[in-house]
């Protein structure tokens, strides 16, 4: 296959091991990430780098999934896990949707490879942008700088036949300017990110940084939002968190088997207004929770799961397709070797719509602007949601007056869906995040839409 | 038993002298892990876990202050090119100079549950089972998805100063989904627990300690919108304290001047008494040294309300001329147990532990006319520098002329948390090792007035 690589033996290790356990599925994973971390503030300068290697053994049996992980790689390892698995050879297994077998060896293209990028050249960058941060204004405090590349080179080997690897370079920046006057310390934050290279770097430009810097030094003077409910226009990054902590997470069907979702006799039924599709797509270009093929072996592809405010479909693995008779989405992720796979989302985002955000401005007498995400939680059960955003403004007779500070969205995620009576068509934007399967198991992610105008409950 | 896993190991100060002249430090972590996943009735998942990582350490004098690189590893074959890679890194940047620590008598700290240790995996088998049989009894209350994880951790770190020290310690994680009510609107009690012990969190105590707060939202409606005296559970205070009280009380947030907190100032009610005990037993950041080698200990950090004594690790203890309180903690996104040897030490809280008040939780209720107990919230996750906050109520009760009520499920709960610190008006006679997003806390219950909830009317 393709290239080779000095994990080639190792995969060779795997393949044969597991030909020998004796259950109807069984899979191997290998797993290589290699992380670089430079951060700087006003004190000091970090330099790390991490590499984390692991193999993830996997067998399906009627006692479930059974899963024996070690970042050793050695033969002896290898075997050793593939023994863990054996105690429950010969049992019966449930059924499972097993995709086409894949033979496949792909690297993502990036536009500057961040492997070769001198070092020297990045910490110059990084060095670079917190001056002209640090000089633009007197009571800037501090400004935290932070970037990161991680390389993920992952190989799947499935007794059906798929031999697959892919290897996904992400790289995310982040710049923290904090102010400081009579006693009040506020911050603003902005960040770029996504399945990219060391160009994500030419995304923190001078205007991005002045603006940033403008940002905080108006959170200084920013107030407390009205509380309780009322309209609400959201930014693209908190309507890509609404579309994915608030509502997406509800449509992953291992929560609806487990009893846990609260979408699940939704189906072909309205969710939302028609204003709203929502998409999850593994595919989209550049996305940060982009990929060739998922950890199961399902090629990547574009989703629909919301069609002008009607449920089309869940997200899937190989056993809840099995179980719930539908089509593999290619949603099954894991963060490394070391975890089990889940069903997981991507990129979600929102279609954008006819309005302009200036329109949407104009014709709200009265609301709350969410701006900045900051972070979301699912309830996939109850259907509740929790948005919080770092500032925004008060909208008032279709003009934005005072800043506000940190706002948090809560009520009905359906009633909020089903409010949105405005989408804009300028602004998308699919913003780089990770996401947890409750407070564990994170994986890289995308979210975002254009602007939403809707109705919600504010603290 | 995990001894023999261990196993001998490479000549590490040889090869790390070999590679650099700097000043290094080598932070290893050896671990199994054994997860039961439950899927209503039926298991879900088993998998079971070896982790190995090595973090390395280079500081190298330059100037008036140093370079210092990291890098990490999962391979002992690897350890000679992951040294040098932290020596080139600590060529390049600028950071002040410290030295590391060197050996000397450690306090000895409980951290270990010998059932874990020797059987981890039946540990864990056998409290699935045994929340699956408590939980099935309950007619409106049902397991949907449950974790029960056991680990065993082996610590070792050793310095160019001829430091070396190891420890042991053993952790159980456990975390239920239970839905509440049969009918088409059910809700959901979402807990999760770590503990050093088994014991701490035995299944026969916290299952049904969790299934009363789960039958406590059979009935229950969403709050209105008022500034009322609110109780914050053990989980909730720690979500609540550990990012912020942690924070400005380091003495990074100082040299940053970021901190809030200035010595002798009153930053809070004087029932409040906050101790950062690295000795807790069974804390879960308890160890007899932290993640530099510097031997961990108690430092009271607030007395009676008076901010008193900050916390230092290795770097800000010689850059501020302060000795150094064993608060150089690695922790990480996910990463807290067994995976820190891939992260950076920083200034950071070991257990915080919130002194105990004098009147137990009937009591505090009881003088409440009006207001809720937050058994949990959605996520309250505190921003580190404003400590402002705001989080949906995922299960609380109002409480009404001293008695609890209804359920609440929804609204939100917001402030800034070192304002509240002013609010306090009760906490209660036990404290108990707790976890929510983050380690690291021994809390009671604790009574907060004039705190915002928002409901939808």
């Amino acid at each position: 296959m393709g290239h080779e690589t000095k994990s080639d033996s190792t995969i060779g290790d795997i393949q044969q091991t597991l030909s020998k356990v004796n259950l109807p599925y069984v899979d191997g994973l290998y797993d290589m990430q290699e992380a670089l971390t430079i951060q700087k503030n006003k004190d000091r300068e970090n330099i790390s780098t991490r590499t984390v290697t692991g193999i993830s053994l996997r067998g399906f049996s009627s006692r479930g999934w059974l899963y024996s992980n070690s970042n050793r790689t050695d033969l002896t390892t290898i075997r050793k896990l593939a023994g863990k698995l054996s105690f429950a050879s010969g049992t019966k297994t449930g059924k499972l949707t097993l995709p086409e077998p894949i033979k496949l060896d792909k690297q993502y293209p990036a536009k500057k490879d961040p492997q070769q990028i001198m070092l020297e050249d990045k910490l110059q960058k990084i060095r670079d942008l917190f001056s002209l941060a640090r000089n633009m204004d007197s009571r800037i405090v501090d400004v935290h700088v932070t970037y990161s590349e991680r390389v993920m080179e992952r190989t799947l080997l499935t007794s059906h036949g798929t031999w697959a690897r892919q290897r996904i370079p992400r790289t995310r920046i982040a710049l923290q300017v904090i102010v400081k006057e009579n006693g009040v310390t506020e911050y603003d934050i902005a960040t770029a990110g996504g399945t990219m290279g060391y160009d994500v770097v030419d995304e923190v430009t001078e205007d991005a940084v002045r603006e940033t810097v403008q940002g905080a030094i108006e959170q200084l003077k920013a107030v407390p939002p009205p509380r309780g409910l009322q309209k609400v226009i959201m930014d693209p990054g908190v309507v890509g968190v609404v579309c994915h902590e608030s509502f997406g997470h509800g449509l992953e069907a291992d929560q609806a088997l487990r009893g846990r979702s609260y979408l699940k006799d939704m189906l072909g039924k309205r969710v939302a207004s028609e204003h709203v599709t929502i998409y999850e797509d593994p595919s989209l270009e550049g996305g940060h929770g982009t990929y060739y093929f998922d950890d199961d072996g399902a090629l990547s592809r574009k989703n629909t799961l919301v069609d002008k405010g009607i449920l089309v479909s869940f997200l899937h693995d190989i056993e809840t397709s099995a179980m719930m008779n539908s089509p593999l989405t290619a949603s099954s992720r894991t963060q490394d070797a070391s975890r089990r796979r889940f069903i997981r989302m991507s990129n979600t985002y929102a279609k954008p719509g006819n309005w302009t955000i200036e329109e949407m401005i104009k014709e709200t007498k009265s609301a709350v602007m969410m701006m900045r995400w900051q972070y979301g939680i699912e309830d996939p059960l109850g259907g509740g949601m929790q948005v919080v955003s770092k500032k925004g403004y008060l909208i008032k007779n279709g003009i934005k007056t005072k800043p506000l500070k940190q706002i948090t969205l809560t009520g009905r995620v359906l009633e909020v869906l089903g409010s949105v009576d405005a989408v804009s068509k300028d602004g998308f934007m699919v913003d780089a995040g990770n996401c947890g399967k409750g407070k564990e198991d994170y994986v890289p992610v995308g979210d975002g839409g254009t602007w939403w105008r809707t109705t919600g409950v504010i603290a | 038993m995990v001894e023999d896993y261990w196993g001998d190991r490479m000549n590490i100060p040889a090869i790390m002298d070999k590679t650099t002249k700097a000043q290094w430090e080598v932070f290893m972590q050896r671990s199994r892990r054994m997860e039961v996943q439950l899927r209503r009735s039926e298991r879900e998942a088993t998998i079971w876990q070896e982790n190995t990582g090595y973090g390395v350490r280079v500081i190298m004098p330059r100037g008036d202050g140093a370079g210092a690189g990291f890098a990490s590893c999962n391979s002992e074959s690897e350890i000679e090119s992951t040294a040098k890679r932290a020596h080139d890194l600590a060529k390049l940047n600028r950071s002040p100079f410290f030295e590391l620590p060197e050996k000397k008598k450690l306090p000895s700290v409980s951290t270990v549950d010998k059932m874990i240790l020797s059987s981890g995996e039946r540990v864990a088998r056998d409290y699935a089972e045994k929340a699956q049989a408590l939980i099935s009894k309950e007619r409106d209350i049902s397991l949907t998805y449950g974790k029960v994880r056991t680990y065993a951790v082996k610590n070792e770190i050793m310095n160019s100063r001829g430091l070396a020290y190891k420890s042991i310690g053993t952790y159980i994680y456990v975390e239920m989904t239970l839905k509440v009510g049969l009918g088409s609107n059910p809700t959901e009690f979402w807990p999760s627990r770590y503990a050093r012990r088994v014991s701490d969190v035995a299944p026969d105590k916290l299952v049904p300690k969790w299934l009363e707060i789960a039958r406590s939202s059979l009935r229950r409606h969403t709050p209105k919108t008022k500034e009322t005296t609110v109780i914050f559970s053990p989980s909730v205070v720690c979500d609540a304290f550990v990012p912020t009280i942690g924070f400005h009380a380091s003495a990074e947030a100082l040299k940053l001047n970021l901190s809030q907190f200035k010595q002798d100032d009153k930053i809070g009610s004087e029932q409040l008494t906050v101790t950062d005990d690295g000795l807790y037993p069974y804390g879960l950041r308890s160890n007899p040294f932290d993640d530099e080698g510097q031997a961990q200990q108690r430092t009271k950090l607030i007395e009676k309300g008076i901010f008193k004594k900050r916390i230092y690790d290795q770097l800000h203890a010689h850059t501020m001329r302060a000795r150094p309180t064993g608060n150089g903690i690695r922790t990480g996104f996910g990463a807290d147990v067994d995976e820190r040897y891939s992260t950076l030490p920083a200034n950071a809280n070991t257990n915080l532990s919130i002194e105990p008040g004098n009147r137990n939780l009937d009591s505090l209720i009881e003088e409440v006319d009006e207001g809720i107990i937050i058994h949990e919230a959605a996520w309250l996750n505190p921003d580190q520098i404003t400590t402002q906050f705001g989080s949906e109520i995922r299960n609380a009760q109002e409480i009404k002329n001293g008695d609890l009520g209804e359920g609440i499920v929804g609204g939100t709960v917001s402030g800034a948390v070192l304002e509240l610190l002013q609010n306090i008006s009760g906490i209660s006679n036990q404290a108990e090792i707790t976890s929510g997003s983050s380690l690291g806390c021994v809390a009671p219950y604790i009574r907060f007035d004039r705190v915002q909830i928002s409901g939808p009317t």
